[in-house]
């Protein structure tokens, strides 16, 4: 008994101990972080999967085409997968880090910017995309269309195999784009090369397409990973949606559900191999963790969209800040009451302060913006209404000659799926609360705004849309009678009609410059949205080198990249 | 008759699942939206009729509620839990890779909180009213009070810009895979969550260690000359023990799915991230497996934290 009795004592003497010591350092621990204004209290941050596409003018129509039996086989000289090892291959991975996992392995249904970036680096498609967005040569080496513009010839790159060792070909081509105008495929990007009434494949290194209407927009399309060139046999087996096998410069490794995606470097690729043996996609879900990942070097090449955490970064990290082609806005739904006057929608872009949103909400982080972020066609935001500054008098005087100077109450609905997105809604409901107008605001979770938002159920949105790399692709289906988020958009005029049907037969980039500078008067004219603001990619380096972010937030040149020594 | 008991026991815990089981798939479909609106966002709105159709069909959506109920049922019956579309695997795979974190997570936190919270408790209650009894009391309601995603993201934090240390940042390490790294990734969320549970624990202990403390076998205790060290470790503590038993058990439950945010901040892929994300992604079987895994582990847990009873306090016997 006396035995026992000590040997509990010293238990409870040790434990007494260590109780002191940790709670000693716990105590600490408390008192700094009241002190510690780098501790950012943050919120779940959930997929931001509002992908984006683009429109599509519904002239559907076919999607059986006829697949002609190409001749068979290829130029298959060499089948040298793993051939000759002459250069020295690349070592060392490349570790990326993000807050959220990949949800789809079919580069033909992602749209979530995590899914879509892993992928992209695993697939080719067409065309591809320069860092100034500019559509250049991908799998096809080059294609013209014929005069009247129905007719888009594509002569491809031969020499090309898939990761799993089947080489690219016409037949691939066809099947690939088949199987996104197929319906039952549920592919994202079929309203936008809908125009494809067939797919001819005249020799194993040409696919034409024929189209039902002249259509210089589809080039974009094309390079989009939306339309990525899959394997005629993986399509036929089915494998497409569990079992990424492209033609792209990283293979796809392994996927760890929550944790982490490994792709390892395609030596064969027609760019030339990668500069590094592989990349790892490692999950951290929140985003000060994540930047404490790359501070302490564990992380290369950090994605970070919450602005309050990317001004955090310090130390050894370097900050890529690209302005991002997604807008921030308050889509106004004009069927409803008060807002179906045209001065009333002014009025409320001229009550909001656009600075004060992006200072407030985003710390600064940002650029005021018309409708078109693409820098090439950007809209210049003195043209928005009021020069895109706060009037309070006019928008009053506005108010009160529509016959609302009383004014009166919105109902906005506020997605979670952004960091900034309440406090812009915030900021918003102050500025337009000067001028009578109440907002009541809705914050919801993703999938109840989605739904609500796919109805049109609201008065107003704030929500961050995401840009596309072509004017045609990323307002078609908002702004013209048949495109088919019209009802969301709710407003439409035989102008704006006109100056995108223009924009897509037309080929002269000049000319195409010019008619969409004049679409973006026209809509800046119609206000039926307060565009806001877009703010940045951020891509946060440590231990890389010769990396090119881009406006779309894509990681393609990881294919460039290197470690450094 | 314990065998007895536990039977009864038993009936009632498959019976609890069963109502856990139902309420999930029914609360589940109520929420706005489904896989393909979680999977497409927005870019819904510009899909055909058909092509919804199809995938309707494909993510498994299309059939009637009571004909998903029953398959799911049927693939918990077989245990392999479902299938996650959109991964390829089976949603047992997909604990069976969590759960090992989240239970490892869990105990190595009770552990820290049991071992902080207990003798705190009986320090405090042992001089109930004074200067240190008030000290204690405060570090508790602090343990209670700061969010454990304060001292986490602190945690952090501090030690990646002052040490350069997180080994967090490293990917999740298994313990059969790389031992040292894995009780480095286990620390800090365990003290995190243990922290916060001490709070509670001291806070047991105190209140039955009082109570116990007025009972007359203590005062006999006392008269018969035990030293006032033993009579508040072995008489006193050990009487008290049935309460911070429970406690630490509910607690132990709470935390196998209660980690998610902790899991969030160390980067953890335990069974919290899993339902969160399954909820996010509205992927049904995988939520309402995890889920009904994480019931199953709770009403287990409480089972044997009755049969420990018999063992703290040989008085007592089941029927």
């Amino acid at each position: 008994m006396a035995k026992r009795a000590h040997w509990l004592t010293r238990v409870v003497a040790l434990m007494a101990a260590l109780t002191l010591f940790v709670s000693a350092c716990g105590d600490d621990a408390d008192d700094q972080a009241a002190d510690d204004t780098s501790a950012p209290v943050e919120q779940p941050d959930d997929s931001p999967d509002d992908a984006a596409d683009d429109p599509g003018d519904s002239a559907a129509e076919s999607d059986d085409v006829a697949e002609d039996a190409s001749d068979a086989s290829d130029s298959d000289g060499s089948d040298d997968m793993e051939a000759d090892e002459a250069p020295p291959a690349p070592t060392g991975v490349i570790v990326v880090g993000r807050a959220a996992d990949i949800d789809v392995l079919d580069p033909h249904r992602a749209t979530a910017f995590q899914s879509v970036q892993a992928l992209e680096l695993v697939y080719d498609t067409l065309l591809s995309l320069g860092a100034d967005l500019s559509v250049g040569p991908g799998l096809a080496e080059s294609w013209e269309f014929s005069a009247d513009g129905r007719t888009l010839t594509m002569h491809l790159r031969g020499g090309v195999q898939f990761h799993g060792g089947d080489s690219f070909d016409s037949g691939d081509a066809a099947a690939s784009l088949n199987r996104i105008l197929d319906e039952e495929t549920g592919a994202v990007t079929r309203a936008n090369i809908a125009s494809i009434a067939s797919v001819d494949t005249p020799d194993a290194s040409t696919v034409v397409l024929n189209l039902s209407q002249a259509d210089a927009p589809i080039l974009a399309s094309l390079a989009d990973l939306n339309a990525a060139m899959m394997s005629e046999d993986a399509i036929a087996a089915g494998t497409v949606d569990t079992a990424p096998d492209g033609t792209g410069p990283f293979i796809w490794g392994e996927w760890q559900q929550g944790e982490s995606v490994s792709l390892t470097a395609n030596v064969d690729h027609w760019r030339g191999a990668p500069q590094v043996g592989g990349i790892e996609i490692r999950v951290l879900p929140d985003e000060a963790s994540l930047l404490a990942a790359v501070d302490v070097g564990e992380v290369n090449v950090a994605v970070i969209t919450d602005p309050l955490v990317a001004v955090q970064a310090g130390g050894d990290v370097e900050v890529l800040r690209t302005p991002a082609l997604a807008y921030h806005a308050l889509m106004m739904n004009s069927n409803r009451g008060p807002l179906a006057d045209q001065s009333v929608r002014h009025a409320i872009s001229c009550a909001i302060n656009r600075q004060e949103v992006i200072d407030s909400a985003a710390l600064g982080e940002g650029a005021v913006t018309g409708p078109i972020t693409i820098p090439a066609y950007q809209s210049p935001p003195d043209g928005l209404p009021c020069g895109g500054q706060q009037d309070a008098a006019e928008a009053r005087r506005l108010l009160e000659a529509a016959g609302q100077g009383a004014g009166f109450e919105l109902n906005v609905i506020v997605p979670m799926f952004y960091a900034s997105a309440v406090d812009e809604a915030q900021v918003i409901q102050a500025q337009l609360g000067e001028v009578g107008i109440v907002l009541d605001l809705e914050v919801l979770e993703t999938d109840v705004y989605v739904e609500r938002w796919l109805a049109a159920d609201f008065d107003a949105a704030v929500a961050l849309n995401s840009g596309k790399i072509d004017p045609h692709q990323m307002y078609v289906r908002y702004w013209t009678s048949d495109g088919n988020l019209n009802a969301i958009a709710s407003y439409s005029s035989d102008t704006l009609d006109e100056l995108m049907a223009a924009g897509r037969v037309e080929t002269d980039p000049a000319a195409r410059v010019s008619i969409y500078a004049a679409f973006s008067a026209a809509l800046q004219e119609a206000s039926p949205w307060v565009w806001i603001y877009n703010g940045f990619e951020y891509r946060m380096l440590n231990g890389v080198e010769n990396f090119t972010p881009m406006p779309t937030g894509s990681l393609q040149f990881l294919r460039e990249a290197s470690l450094v020594e | 008759m314990p065998w007895r008991y536990a039977l009864v026991r038993l009936v009632a815990s498959v019976l609890t699942l069963a109502g856990v089981a139902v309420l999930v798939f029914v609360v589940l479909r109520l929420l706005p939206g489904d896989e393909i609106t979680s999977t497409f966002g927005t870019e819904t709105g510009v899909l055909t009729d058909r092509q919804i159709e199809a995938l309707r069909s494909y993510y498994g959506v299309d059939q009637p509620a009571y004909q998903q109920f029953f398959s799911w049922l049927g693939s918990v019956v077989t245990g392999n839990l479902g299938y996650s579309v959109r991964s390829g695997t089976s949603v047992a795979s997909q604990i069976r890779d969590a759960l090992p974190v989240t239970v490892e997570l869990a105990l190595l936190s009770i552990l820290v909180g049991v071992v902080i919270g207990v003798p705190l408790g009986v320090l405090s209650g042992a001089r109930a009213g004074t200067r240190r009894d008030a000290t204690i009391q405060v570090f508790g309601l602090l343990g209670l009070g700061v969010p454990n995603f304060v001292i986490g993201t602190f945690a952090v934090t501090l030690f990646a810009s002052w040490f350069d240390y997180f080994p967090n940042a490293r990917g999740y390490a298994a313990p059969w895979e790389d031992p040292w790294l894995n009780v480095q990734q286990m620390m800090f969320p365990a003290i995190t969550l243990g922290l916060a549970l001490s709070g509670t624990i001291m806070r047991t202990t105190r209140s039955a260690f009082l109570e116990t403390s007025t009972q007359p076998f203590v005062r006999t205790a006392r008269g018969k000359g035990i030293s006032a060290r033993r009579v508040r470790y072995v008489h006193i503590l050990r009487n008290a023990s049935i309460p911070i038993a429970t406690i630490t058990g509910i607690q132990f439950g709470y935390l196998l799915g209660g980690t998610v945010i902790v899991e969030q901040i160390f980067a953890m892929p335990g069974l919290g991230r899993l339902v969160l994300d399954g909820i996010g992604k509205r992927e049904y079987a995988v939520v309402q497996s995890t889920i009904l895994v994480i019931s199953g582990l709770f009403v287990m847990v409480n089972l044997l934290v009755d049969l420990l009873y018999a063992r703290l306090d040989p008085r007592i016997r089941y029927k």
